[in-house]
């Protein structure tokens, strides 16, 4: 009998191992890539977004957890970064601790102000903002503090930095890209997966990982709850990945088959259609330079041009025409976990609205689609959204890894 | 112990359905290439699945094909396979494993692009945002991202009914050559979309197959005398003269990348980031126990014999990984000043490179910065004892393409000219690969230390980019 225990623990140790490597895996935060990121945003994204808003130094104190923790460093301190004309940015720390592998420059604080004098900025981003916003990170004592040291001269020139910081971390460079994609391409499997447990009938909503939710023809929701999945719903899964600080995620449909269907439902198949449509639109519309707000339009008119109603929330609209599909967007940033809301934003909501679309913008083709079902009566309607990791190229937008395919069926 | 044998049988069972299910959810898409073909679709790179691969075609179809095609005033592409170049050795041993793998193993460069190893495909602009994608004869693995699969002709295979039929019925239009049943109707078809100039895979004035190191593909030259001849008669007078060598378009479509190829070249190459070496002992340890490479010694010789034994101070295989001598902890002087010297020529390919410039304008440009900065740019990977200055360090420079062969362009003094003639295109994938050799004149004149780099890049607007950690680091073996 022992030898039977011993043979049946040998043999389950490689199907655990197979366990682990039959999907794919979670990446794991090397230093080299980390340090690849940092620098690549130092060398490639400081310069521009700088240069993009007017700011010849930029200051941020930072005094333990904070938002910044991964681009600039963990350690406690006043990090300043000046324009001084040549290609890159001179990086500078006072007080705290160095990453020699990053900053040129390291000091005591009270060696701040001959510092900024030397350089003469003509304006200085400070870590604060004057709206609402996770940016606001320095404490009015070290932002009292800071101004005095400064003097009359150098406090005067002295600016928000929210739109600064905004658009450092919306830039992208190339391994950030890469991981991106890999993001995807997990929380892509993570989804199927998830579909492949439901059991009509028998599986509840909250038994899956993951938001998932569905609306019934009258546009009411359940969302992660008891509901008992039913053959016929059209259920919707958002589920990521992620590294780190850097986080994706993505979204899935699946329909339920009904008993003595072999395939997807008309009604189904045509909110499936509008969706590729509009994502033509999308495709097509969207380019680095105008702002999220400024796109927006765009689609919007572009959305109506194709005789669809844009809604600016996610509810079906009575009011509109009872034969056209309704699509409402969101299209927030994705990659960097703190920079997903306030960065740019192709939506009715949020300040990062107003937010230029850089170059290689990270962000999802998030939007949903209300389609009514006339036939079922007056305001009846499917509801879909597609959730789709995209980001800008010079050539407008591209997927880094496969977008949705269709919806999925469960039998 | 029957019991023992049960169990066993049973998890070997288990086994079998679990290996089988692993790879029908998580195919790899080709199978047995070669790094040196496509590295980024190695079969090692769980993430070049076919769903990944597919995804890659179709966007290349999408924003990189009407591209192309409208830059070179091409209105029609007509690419032709030929089955006979497939050996089919590939499929027969992958057979079992049900993977999409029945686009390799032909010689044919754009195999994986378009998904078959054996077709006659029709690409048409017709006006708009995309090109016309047509499977005029033969099968592809990718069906949707077609527009028309018209699939194998059936009278490929001659010794069916179906033909003898055909003949019978059809005696005047039977082709001269049974190769010929291949483009029955194409003419009819180009007639239909009348274009101005179609290209055709063949090559006019581009020379070798594909890079210096693999030689194996036909690159832009894949159509066949006979086939040409087929074409041509099957277009008829009218069309055949608007025939043109696709070459250039061909290179521009292999060497453009879509943004999914670089989440794919970035992150097949991370694992290689996860570098260093087992302990050694030196006098004992050989080249083959660090799984191969090679040492450049200071004469400049080199040695990759896997019985080679390590000795203390040896710089072994690309980037500086530095053999520690009997009591030392860290890397001697002249190895420190080496990485210096690597990171400085590091510096000046960072400042320089960027989109545009062909790579021989490039490659000079590069020779000339190098220079300024007090550098001997020199134009093959040996110290040169005569090169000038004894104390300078010489640099030489072989940026080829990377992720699917060694294609243009070339920053380089090698491979053929057409490499240096090709400008550097966005998002091009490429090796940052140059090699060091530092004088140490206190060892004697010639004598030196060499280091190799070869990191992955991107050009972006904003110049050159790592999707994934370069070299960083001199590394230790103790």
């Amino acid at each position: 009998m022992n030898r039977l225990l011993i043979l049946l623990a040998l043999l389950c140790v490689p199907f655990l191992a197979w366990g682990a490597q039959g999907q794919l895996q979670e990446p794991e935060a090397s230093r080299e890539l980390m340090n690849l990121i940092r620098i690549e945003k130092f060398e490639m994204i400081l310069p521009q977004v700088m240069r993009d808003n007017e700011i010849d130094m930029w200051i941020y104190v930072m005094r333990g957890k904070d938002l910044l923790n991964f681009e600039l460093g963990d350690n406690p301190g006043i990090y300043v970064f000046t324009d001084r004309g040549s290609g890159s940015i001179e990086r500078a720390v006072f007080g705290g601790r160095i990453d020699r592998e990053l900053y040129d420059f390291h000091g005591a604080e009270s060696g701040i102000p001959q510092f900024v004098a030397e350089r003469d900025p003509k304006r200085i981003a400070l870590n604060y903002t004057e709206r609402q916003s996770g940016y606001n990170t320095i404490s009015e004592e070290d932002r009292t503090k800071l101004l005095e040291a400064l003097g009359n001269k150098y406090s005067k020139r002295v600016v928000p930095g929210d739109k600064l910081t905004a658009d450092f971390l919306a830039g992208r460079g190339m391994a950030e890209i890469a991981l991106y994609g890999r993001l995807l391409m997990i929380s892509t499997e993570i989804i199927e997966r998830e579909f492949e447990k439901i059991v009509p009938g028998v599986t509840a909503l909250n038994e899956i990982s993951g938001n998932v939710f569905l609306r019934d023809p009258d546009g009411n929701e359940e969302n992660n709850t008891g509901y008992v999945v039913q053959r016929g719903d059209l259920i919707g899964l958002l589920d990521g990945a992620s590294m780190m600080d850097f986080s994706e995620h993505n979204g899935g449909i699946a329909y339920v088959l009904r008993e003595g269907e072999t395939d997807l439902p008309p009604e189904v198949k045509r909110i499936w259609e509008h969706a590729l449509v509009t994502r033509e639109i999308f495709r097509k519309n969207i380019k680095a330079g105008p702002t999220g707000a400024e796109t927006l339009e765009i689609l919007i008119d572009e959305l109506e041009k194709a005789g669809y109603v844009y809604i600016d929330r996610d509810q079906y609209d009575t009011d509109a025409d009872p034969e056209k599909t309704q699509v409402h967007i969101d299209f927030h940033a994705l990659g960097r976990i703190v920079s997903q809301e306030e960065a740019p934003r192709i939506s009715p909501s949020g300040w990062g609205r107003d937010l230029k679309i850089p170059l290689y913008h990270t962000f999802t083709f998030e939007y949903m689609i209300h389609m009514p079902v006339p036939e079922w009566g007056r305001g009846k309607h499917l509801y879909i959204c597609i959730h789709d990791g995209v980001m800008v190229t010079e050539r407008g937008v591209e997927f880094p890894a496969p977008p949705i395919q269709g919806i999925h069926i469960i039998r | 112990m029957n019991k023992v044998r049960i169990v066993f049988a049973f998890f070997c069972m288990l086994f079998l359905v679990q290996e089988s299910d692993a790879q029908t959810r998580n195919p790899e898409a080709m199978p047995g290439i070669s790094p040196a073909y496509y590295g980024m679709f190695s079969s090692s790179n769980p993430y070049a699945t076919v769903d990944m691969l597919d995804h890659i075609r179709r966007e290349k179809f999408d924003l990189i094909l009407p591209r192309v095609m409208r830059e070179h005033e091409i209105d029609m592409w007509i690419h032709v396979i030929r089955p006979w170049t497939w050996s089919g050795n590939e499929h027969r041993r992958l057979e079992h494993l049900n993977l999409n793998y029945s686009n390799i193993d032909s010689t044919d460069p754009l195999r994986y692009e378009f998904g078959s190893n054996a077709a006659v495909l029709v690409f048409t602009d017709r006006g708009g945002d995309r090109i016309e994608r047509v499977v005029y004869e033969g099968e592809v693995t990718d069906a949707g991202a077609y527009d028309i699969v018209n699939g194998q002709s059936p009278f490929i295979n001659q010794e069916n009914y179906e033909i003898m039929d055909y003949v019978k019925k059809n005696p005047d239009k039977v082709p001269e050559s049974e190769m010929g049943y291949r483009f029955m109707g194409l003419g009819e078809f180009v007639a239909e979309r009348d274009p101005k100039r179609i290209g055709v895979n063949y090559a006019e004035e581009l020379s070798l197959a594909e890079g210096s190191e693999t030689y194996t593909l036909a690159l832009t030259d894949g159509i066949s005398y006979a086939d040409h001849l087929h074409l041509t008669k099957a277009l008829g007078d009218k069309y055949a003269k608007r025939m043109v060598s696709a070459e250039h378009m061909i290179l521009d479509y292999l060497s453009r990348r879509v943004i999914s190829e670089i989440v794919l070249f970035g992150i097949s190459d991370l694992d290689r980031t996860e570098r260093g070496f087992p302990d050694i002992e030196l006098g004992v340890t050989t080249l083959g126990d660090l799984r191969g490479g090679y040492v450049r010694h200071a004469d400049g010789s080199e040695t990759d014999d896997r019985d080679y034994v390590i000795q203390g101070g040896d710089l072994v295989g690309m980037g500086i990984n530095y053999v520690l001598r009997k009591g030392e902890t860290g890397p001697s002087p002249e190895v420190e000043k080496l990485w210096e010297e690597t990171l400085r020529v590091r510096e000046i390919l960072r400042e320089n490179l960027r989109v545009g410039p062909t790579a021989g304008e490039m490659c000079d440009l590069l020779a000339r910065k190098l220079e300024e900065a007090g550098f001997i740019y020199i134009d093959r990977d040996q110290y040169d004892i005569n090169a000038g200055d004894p104390e300078k360090t010489q640099v030489h420079l072989d940026m080829h393409a990377m992720g699917k062969g060694v294609l243009a362009p070339r920053i380089s003094p090698m491979g053929p000219r057409w490499h240096w003639d090709i400008k550097i295109p966005l998002l091009h994938t490429w090796a940052v690969e140059y090699m060091v050799h530092m004088p140490v004149p206190e060892w004697g004149p010639g004598q030196h230390l060499y280091t190799c780099i070869h990191d992955d890049a991107v050009i972006t607007e904003r110049g050159m980019e790592y999707p994934n950690p370069p070299f960083n680091e001199i590394q230790l073996i103790r």
